[in-house]
């Protein structure tokens, strides 16, 4: 035991019980330790205090550095890539500052784009960011080399460590196996489905389950063979998947067996009007009995639990979600617009307007969205999407009064930015609402928000108060957003 | 004095007050405006009915407004200190107006009252008794807290975990009473230590006799072979006069910001600056203390490297300064570190021999590779030998990352011979860790 640690030793037990030794003492302390302890004029422990004092100057005065020959550290290979300029450095560190996960996924697509690489003194802080937003690492090529090799250290930033899509496929967790399987849905849709079925048979129910969402992607008519194979699978819940999946195909056998039952359950009429001087078109409901009966083998119900529908009406109504679009114009012999104006003539019919959209939204017919959206005389917010983007605009603003919150709640989902003239009518609902609208909300809708909108923040006519003073803040919050989204934008130029 | 933009925007309390000056800095927001070789005054319309009368000192930097803000300088101050860096040739009118007049009449009366105050001749006598009275009581205070250690030893301390902190507190704040803020300093660390880490009884014990040494000190002030007076006070907490200090001869360089470390407490926030001297290789700590955002002098940053005059506090190991003098703003140069750990180990040596209250040395070093040796970081020098690094996370995987396996040269802070690393030079650029 070294003299340091014999003092420890004898500090923690207390000189009551214990006193110095100088057996194991080095000798060129024994002289000062012996004046010490021959010192009447102070007590015992003050003797301590005084040799512990000298001891510790002692220790720390002869302390040296070990040598380790047996550790070092790998060295990291030399970049390819170059590094952002300082500009885009700067603008990421304000980014990280502000905590704006919107903007640093802006800044790292622009950085992936221009195929640069973050500077190696800001990956710990990006990598502590990725780890807890998981979506972001899509962009792990930004780290550079330098980030794979510093993942090594540090086993929750392993992520960049990354294995082949085929080895995460076969190896992976069931989440990491569905991220597989949806980023190739949407590069090589047949290879996806191809190693789905290739494993499909060892896959247990709820992997299965998993699994099956990834094919929503670009689900088409090649899956069709495949996904009614699977109609007798052993799990109901893996069946109602599958169902689900063909339910969204025109060519399924399920879905052309309800467009059979459709074309025989609703029919194009004449009636005659002005006491038959003249007459009209009208679409009539009449369910046939055999329908009814083969609704039910089908998945469908043939009764009705829905207020203010009959059976037959309700029968139909599902009918109708469940078939494309087209095949009403194909059958019926008329344009959509005919079609929406014929539905909205008589009362049973104005009610299958909205299984119409459900149908529309299903079979992501934009043929039919623009349809609705011009001859319907309600504003259907689902369809929205189906919309070319300049519609979505338009119809966003012409239904945003009235329909302020559910079209603020579409367009947060977007992925192109706002026009001006919306990002106008959201902040100055936003400003009218400050309290619903936060700081947070635009956090995270400011990759959305165009960096023109600074000029249309201002909103003066809000009355002195609590909510003018919140909306002042969130206002300058937003600005300060914008401008760094203006900087990262002109850094990456 | 004219400012540049950056140089504005440092004095801005916060970030609002930051953006609101720019805000104010066009000419449609001052309805008058003016200025001379001593001030820059303007009248900013504002909510109230009459306008905001804004002045600002432009010689010895001092702002003046009549809007309610209590945020120092105001936005109305800044605003127009912008405007006048963006466009001093629209402030054309030079008599200054009643107000601001007034206000630098004043402020010249209180300079010269301060003056006058400082020339009064000083009562020595009073001086001595004041001095005779405060060390009476900072001996009574340093016998009962030799009492309180003796205590503590004779008991041992393996029980001090479980007590808590409130006797350390209680203790120091009876050296405050007995006139020693340094020694109750010391004191309330005690408590602050980590009784849940492994290694708090060398802590603590390190630093016991750190007190001991200051009591012994105190005690011996009047022996022939004494320490240093100006060391002994400082150590229980005697103030320097700056104002004194900066009538001395100081180190006049290019004084390279080599870290910078903010801590808050009591609502006070402690701005501590290491430098080091490019030409006379000699460190510096300029501490800077602000409350509420406001008393900071000098804005330091990391990496850049200032062309001013300090002056040390008188000690045996000068490190504490001041800035007398800033002159310039310079591009950094690289300095040379020692070679290696032993040169670093002979150096503290010899700081500790000199001063034995010595403790927090910074140091460049050459040549450092961060290495893991069983889960723990170390720095190993050209010759294989490592230190260990004082464990902060984030420090650690900067170094780290900038290193990439290759060694660097850093700077760093030693205490106790563990190594807080709080800048490195890569590819000619100081990076703060």
């Amino acid at each position: 035991m070294n003299a340091w640690q014999q003092v420890i030793q004898i500090a923690l037990i207390g000189t009551d019980k214990q006193t110095i030794s100088t057996k194991e003492m080095d000798e060129d302390l024994l002289p000062a330790i012996d004046v010490i302890n021959s010192n009447t004029a102070i007590n015992r422990e003050e003797q301590f205090l005084q040799i512990a004092t000298l001891i510790h100057q002692y220790t720390f005065c002869g302390t040296e550095a070990s040598i380790k020959t047996d550790s070092s550290l790998p060295i990291c290979e030399a970049e390819t890539q170059s590094y952002c300029n300082t500009s885009a450095t700067n603008v990421l560190r304000d980014i990280l500052y502000e905590n704006s996960d919107s903007l640093l996924k802006l800044w790292l697509q622009l950085c992936t784009a221009k195929q640069q690489i973050v500077v190696p003194e800001l990956l710990p802080i990006l990598f502590d960011k990725l780890v807890q937003q998981k979506e972001l690492q899509t962009y792990i090529a930004c780290l550079g080399k330098r980030g794979v090799w510093l993942s090594q250290f540090k086993s929750e930033w392993n992520f960049v460590q990354v294995a082949s899509d085929e080895e995460l496929w076969l190896r992976g967790t069931t989440d990491q196996r569905k991220k597989v399987l949806q980023h190739l849905r949407n590069t090589n849709t047949i290879l996806a489905r191809e190693w789905l079925q290739a494993t499909w048979g060892e896959e247990n129910a709820a992997t299965k389950q998993q699994l099956l969402q990834a094919l929503t992607i670009n689900l088409s008519e090649d899956d069709v063979t495949w996904l009614e194979s699977l109609t007798t699978e052993k799990s109901s819940k893996v069946k109602e998947d599958v169902l689900a999946l063909l339910q969204q195909i025109t060519s399924a056998t399920i879905v052309q067996q309800y467009a059979s039952f459709l074309q025989q359950s609703l029919v194009l009429k004449k009636e005659k009007t002005m006491f038959g001087l003249s007459s009209k078109q009208v679409l009539q409901i009449e369910v046939p009995n055999e329908v009814a009966t083969q609704m039910v083998k089908h998945g469908l119900e043939n009764l009705s639990n829905k207020k203010g529908f009959s059976d037959e009406e309700w029968m139909v109504y599902q009918l109708v979600e469940h078939v494309p679009p087209k095949t009403l114009e194909q059958y019926l012999q008329l344009s959509p617009q005919s079609i929406i104006e014929l539905l909205q003539k008589e009362e049973a019919t104005t009610k299958l307007i909205t299984a119409v959209v459900s149908a529309t939204v299903r079979f992501s017919s934009k043929e039919w969205a623009i349809a609705l959206m011009q001859f319907s005389n309600v504003f259907y917010l689902d369809i929205l999407p189906l919309l070319p983007m300049q519609q979505q605009e338009y119809y966003s603003k012409k239904f945003f009064k009235g329909h302020e919150q559910s079209i603020i709640h579409y367009a947060s989902s977007r992925t192109q930015e706002w026009s001006l003239e919306l990002t106008q009518l959201i902040c100055n609902y936003a400003a009218a609402n400050p309290y619903n609208y936060s700081k947070s909300f635009f956090n995270q809708q400011i990759h959305l928000i165009p960096t023109q909108a600074i000029t249309v923040l201002n909103n003066d006519t809000l009355t002195e108060g609590y909510a003018k003073d919140y909306w002042t803040n969130t206002k300058t919050y937003v600005e300060k957003l914008l401008t760094i989204k203006q900087q990262t934008i002109q850094s990456f130029q | 004095m004219q400012f540049t933009e950056d140089q504005i925007l440092a004095l801005a309390p916060d970030e609002a007050s930051k953006k609101a000056g720019k805000d104010l800095s066009t000419p449609s927001k001052w309805v008058s405006k003016g200025m001379n070789e001593k001030a820059i005054w303007g009248e900013c319309q504002g909510s109230g009915s009459k306008p905001y009368q804004t002045q600002v000192d432009i010689v010895s930097l001092a702002f003046k407004c009549s809007c309610p803000s209590r945020k120092f300088p105001c936005k109305h101050g800044l605003g127009l200190l912008l405007f006048n860096a963006r466009q001093t040739a629209a402030f054309t009118d030079n008599t200054p107006p009643t107000w601001v007049a007034e206000w630098l009449a004043k402020r010249i009366e209180k300079t010269e009252k301060k003056a006058e105050q400082a020339n009064k001749p000083v009562d020595e006598e009073a001086q001595q008794k004041r001095l005779q009275a405060r060390e009476q009581l900072i001996e009574d205070g340093i016998s009962e807290l030799l009492l309180w250690l003796q205590d503590i030893v004779r008991k041992g301390i393996i029980h001090l975990p479980q007590n808590g902190s409130a006797a350390f507190d209680n203790m120091a704040k009876r050296m405050v009473d007995a006139k020693a803020p340094g020694i109750a300093n010391l004191v309330k660390s005690l408590g602050r230590i980590n009784f849940y880490k492994e290694g708090w009884e060398g802590q603590f014990l390190q630093q016991v006799t750190r007190i001991y040494l200051a009591i012994a000190a105190f005690k011996n002030r009047n022996e022939p072979k004494r320490l240093y007076d100006a060391d002994i006070k400082t150590q229980i907490g005697f103030t320097q006069n700056q104002e004194a200090l900066k009538e001395q001869g100081g180190i006049e360089d290019n004084w390279l910001v080599i870290g910078k470390q903010t801590t808050e407490e009591d609502n006070i926030t402690t701005e501590r600056n290491w430098l080091y001297g490019c030409n006379s290789k000699q460190y510096a700590l300029v501490l800077q203390f602000s409350v509420r955002g406001q008393g900071i002098t000098f804005t330091l940053t990391p990496g850049m490297c200032i062309q001013a005059e300090l002056v040390f506090f008188p000690s045996l190991v000068p490190l504490r300064a001041i800035i007398k003098k800033q002159i310039a703003s310079h591009v950094t140069t690289i300095p040379e570190g020692l070679p290696n750990w032993l040169a670093v180990t002979d150096v503290l040596a010899t700081q500790k021999i000199t001063l034995p209250f010595a403790t927090i040395s910074p140091l460049i070093v050459e040549y450092l590779l961060p290495i893991q040796v069983n889960n723990e970081w170390y720095l190993q020098d050209a010759m294989q030998a490592i230190m260990p690094i004082e464990q902060a996370d984030t420090t650690i995987w900067k170094l780290l990352a900038i290193s990439g396996g290759q060694p660097l040269r850093m700077a760093l802070l030693s205490q106790q011979h563990q190594f807080l690393p709080i800048g490195v030079w890569s590819n000619n650029t100081y990076i703060s860790l």
